[in-house]
């Protein structure tokens, strides 16, 4: 076990009662690739910049490879953080920034300069040793930022939105290499970001918090297909929302009852939920048929007339009203001309896979 | 002063006519100090009226006495007065960090900035009558502490604003890669906020080198700075040799000035990271 | 995409110890510059010694003589408008001279502000350099173009506007445009720094909503700049009204402000306790003006701050 939390809590002197940080427990595994998800406000960098020595809890205990760590100074924990600014050293060449770490730890400078030279090459930054961090692009400095942080081979690398400031095609790139990084060097990562694509495409477990509180630890398709609350199944991926309530049959599959009477069919019986209020499903879990040519099919009793379709290339989104009032987004793939057909206006009959309806409690 | 009129007529944000009193506001600043460098070089002895070239003036103030004694005053006082000044007012931009509140702080920054808001003849009789009241006798020393009080806030300034752009994650930076308080402050700290340390002491000489009502009035006999001299010669008539000395003055203040503004701006490309904020 | 709210600024633990730093400068201003207004403040409740200084007896003679003249035999007291008159003056021309460097530096102000970066950089640094520069030898080189002379004379006369000179020194004219000269930079820089923060599409979203250039400005433009506006007009006003050099220099002597009639009573006069009470009298102004202008900029509008 590399990091055990217990019990954190943190509240911000003179900010508000509202605690930023709310009994947060977490354990996170060595080698491990974790992520803390939420939006922004939710805590997530708070907890990594306690779990990097910057801040204080307010109570509870910070356990790092055994040992309680609360009051350890930044400098004195086995753990280096790639800022999200990168907070690279301006007035040091790349190669100083690269060795501080080393240089703060008083290793000899023959050791130092090879171990420079490795990180450099591991970021593919060889050339650019002796530029100042102004003279780079983006892309650059959070490689900078990323070998600086491992120079010192640190046993946690925290991350703290290290992608956010680049654009969105380095992005992409720089996910795929993350992972290899991580894969490659043995090191536990702690990720925050408030990009789920970004989670769900790294990450070996997922935290998402949200006010201060964790919502739900699972791997990227637990979070992804099976999220026990409603802010879950909203925050990460697109979702249709039902309010209504559960209705148990004897002898007939559990159905679910929308607040305007429409009934749609539940796959199992949801079983860490003994009272739900809410229905949802993933728009991609939807197909869009001919009212005539469905009307048998038990999984598509939903009708409705598409109000809206966004063309998005890989794939064509309806707005749906259905009959009772409730507005269904179906993301439909166009993997051939013949699917992107349904005009607006156009009357449907939404069909559903099996099990694609999931339900969830009100209060959460 | 071509860019004033370079006329942008698509331009929806400018006005007409601002441009020419802008052009009028620069004639207003520069010209008079025009004057003054022109005659400064004037061979005639009358003081407007331009009779060639001549370096004479210059070199007669090189071996006036008085104005040797007047120009080493003023040096001894600047330099003392800035060293003090920027080394308190260094201590006290570290201590108020980026402008963080704290109890008091609002009271702080009155104190510091008190020097600026009052009008000179204010600070100066009352710092005369401190001297008095204390027996102490008026000399260069009673003019280096002066000096020092009203130097802070233009040392104080440019340092905190320094401190303000600098990244305050660079710190963390440190103390996450295993620096010490200390080596922060060292490796990290005291190099990036260096440009506004000397920025801040380049100000506080000129201010120094420059004041004249605060200085006349604590001055004792014999520790008059450079502009207590111009002051007394001018009062005994206008000569081509006060223009010369006047113009030095003036390009020393210039010159500490403009090296000042480079110093804080080259400095500052190295503050900001080169990646924008969202 | 970037966060759109930017997470709450993480706050540093505090560190006490560090503000043991700032008592250097809390020493040093509080010993050599509170403390003198303190005594400044005592002096002018007490009585003037022969020679400069004071002797330690309470009265408030200083202040009966800013607006009363004692005769000489029989001890009444007539009303003298002699002081009042000064202080009036010297109001009045600061006033004059604010407006002045108003009507001046705001155009100007804003003229810098709206050109590109490189332009914007070299036009400031020219306004801020004479800021920098001795105001003594200022004030004499409006001495040098304004004596009978001097630059303007010469070139009126070249020009054959008139052919005698015309005296434009030692006067109120010759004061105010001393003023306006020294103090004008001080109502440039807070303007600009103001303005350079106003967001340019605003202004496009006035035109696009139909404004005229005139309501624009009034509108849009004069009310972003207010806080601007009310603290180049301070620090336009304070150093004016407490001037010692452009009376001394420019007013020849005879035309007193209460600038150097302060001066005045330490000096030659010798009545260190008028002196002060007159320093205490421009100090109350100069509070009572900063309590109003602290009223009035206080603005509704915070949205706009990068």
């Amino acid at each position: 076990m590399t990091i055990e939390l217990k019990s954190i809590s943190k509240i911000f002197a003179g900010g508000s009662a509202h605690p930023v940080l709310d009994d947060i427990n977490l354990t996170i595994n060595d080698n491990e690739f974790f992520t803390l998800l939420g939006p922004s406000g939710c805590g997530k960098t708070t907890l990594l910049r306690l779990i990097a020595g910057f801040e204080h809890p307010t109570s509870g205990t910070i356990e790092l490879f055994g040992e309680r760590v609360e009051g350890t100074p930044p400098n004195a924990r086995p753990v280096n953080t790639v800022f999200q600014h990168y907070a690279l050293f301006p007035h040091q060449t790349v190669a100083q920034n690269v060795g501080f770490g080393l240089r703060m730890l008083r290793r000899p400078a023959p050791e130092i300069e090879p171990e420079i030279e490795r990180m450099l090459r591991l970021v593919r930054l060889e050339g650019l040793a002796h530029r100042y961090p102004h003279q780079l692009s983006g892309g650059q400095q959070q490689r900078v930022a990323l070998a600086r942080a491992l120079a010192a081979r640190p046993r946690v690398l925290l991350l703290d939105e290290p992608l956010s400031a680049l654009d969105s095609k380095l992005r992409d790139e720089m996910r795929v290499e993350l992972k290899l990084l991580q894969r490659n060097t043995g090191i536990t990562f702690i990720f925050v970001t408030h990009d789920q694509g970004e989670a769900l495409s790294m990450s070996d477990r997922i935290a998402v918090l949200s006010e201060g509180r964790i919502q739900q630890v699972g791997t990227p398709d637990d979070i992804y297909e099976r999220p026990r609350s409603r802010f879950v199944a909203q925050f990460v991926g697109e979702t249709n929302v039902f309010e209504g309530k559960l209705i148990r049959l004897p002898g007939k599959q559990p159905e679910f009852k929308t607040s305007s009477g429409a009934l749609l069919p539940l796959g199992d019986t949801p079983a860490d939920d003994d009272n739900p209020a809410l229905a949802f499903v993933r728009p991609e879990k939807l197909r869009l048929g001919n009212p005539d040519d469905l009307a048998s099919d038990p999984q598509a009793r939903l009708r409705g007339v598409v109000t809206n379709k966004l063309y998005l290339g890989t794939d064509t989104v309806y707005y749906v009203d259905l009959e009772g009032g409730e507005t269904l987004r179906a993301r439909i793939q166009n993997a051939s001309a013949i699917d992107n057909r349904f005009d607006v206006g156009a009357a449907v009959r939404v069909r559903a896979e099996e099990g694609a309806f999931r339900t969830v409690g009100r209060s959460t | 002063m071509a860019i004033l009129q370079r006329k942008e007529p698509h331009s929806l944000i400018s006005f007409r006519g601002f441009g020419s009193v802008t052009g009028l506001c620069l004639f207003i600043l520069y010209v008079p100090m025009l004057v003054l460098v022109v005659f400064s070089f004037n061979a005639n002895r009358a003081v407007t009226v331009w009779g060639g070239f001549s370096l004479q003036w210059y070199a007669k103030a090189a071996y006036n006495g008085g104005l040797q004694n007047a120009a080493w005053n003023s040096l001894v006082v600047a330099v003392i007065a800035t060293i003090v000044a920027t080394a308190i007012a260094t201590a006290a931009a570290l201590a108020t960090g980026r402008g963080q509140r704290f109890r008091g702080s609002q009271a702080f920054y009155m104190l510091v900035n008190l020097p600026l808001m009052l009008p000179e003849i204010i600070i100066a009789v009352g710092t005369l009558s401190f001297f008095a009241l204390l027996g102490m006798k008026l000399s260069l020393l009673t003019i280096i502490i002066a000096h020092t009080v009203f130097c802070i806030p233009f040392a104080y300034l440019p340092i905190r604003s320094r401190l303000e752009t600098m990244d305050a994650r660079l710190e963390e930076a440190a103390s996450d890669l295993y620096a010490s308080p200390l080596d922060a402050y060292r490796h990290v700290t005291m190099p990036l906020l260096m440009p506004g340390i000397i920025s801040g002491a380049m100000l506080a000489f000129v201010v120094s080198l420059d004041d004249f009502i605060i200085t006349a009035m604590v001055a004792g006999a014999g520790s008059g700075t450079l502009p207590v001299y111009v002051y007394t010669q001018l009062k005994q008539g206008v000569t081509p040799e006060i223009n010369a000395i006047s113009t030095v003055l003036l390009a020393v203040s210039i010159v500490l000035v403009a090296a000042s503004y480079f110093v804080a701006k080259a400095g500052s490309k190295h503050v900001r990271p080169a990646t924008e904020q969202p | 995409m970037p966060e759109l709210i930017p997470a709450p600024e993480p706050k540093r633990e505090k560190f006490p110890k560090s503000r043991l730093l700032l008592l250097p400068a809390v020493l040093v201003i509080g010993f050599f510059l509170v403390l003198p207004l303190v005594i400044i403040i005592t002096y002018s409740f007490l009585v003037p010694a022969t020679f400069g200084g004071v002797v330690w007896q309470f009265s408030t003679e200083a202040y009966t003589q800013f607006l009363f003249e004692r005769d000489i035999f029989d001890e009444t007291l007539a009303f003298n408008a002699a002081y009042l008159q000064i202080f009036l003056r010297s109001v009045m021309l600061a006033v004059s001279a604010t407006v002045v460097s108003l009507i001046i530096g705001f155009p100007t102000a804003y003229f810098i502000a709206t050109r590109p970066d490189r332009q914007k950089n070299l036009l400031i640094f020219l306004i801020t350099l004479p800021f920098w520069t001795n105001l003594l030898i200022r004030t004499f080189c409006v001495l040098l173009i304004l004596r009978d002379d001097g630059l303007v004379n010469s070139i009126a006369i070249g020009l054959g506007l008139y052919s005698t000179p015309v005296t434009y020194l030692y006067n109120d004219f010759a004061m105010g445009a001393g003023l306006v000269y020294s103090y004008l930079p001080f109502m440039i820089l807070p303007l600009y720094a103001n303005l350079e923060r106003m967001d340019r599409r605003v202004v496009e979203a006035a035109y696009d909503l139909y404004a005229t250039p005139r309501r624009v400005f009034t509108e849009v433009i004069l009310p972003h700049a207010r806080p601007g506006i009310v603290a180049g007009s301070l620090l336009v006003f304070i150093p004016s009204l407490g001037t010692f050099l452009v009376p001394d220099m420019l007013g020849g002597g005879g035309k007193l402000l209460i600038g150097n009639l302060i001066q005045l009573q330490f000096g030659s006069s010798r009545n260190w306790p008028f002196g002060a009470a007159l320093a205490v009298i421009l100090l109350a102004a100069i509070l009572v003006v900063l309590m109003l202008a602290a009223r009035r900029s206080r603005v509704p509008d915070t949205a706009e701050r990068r």
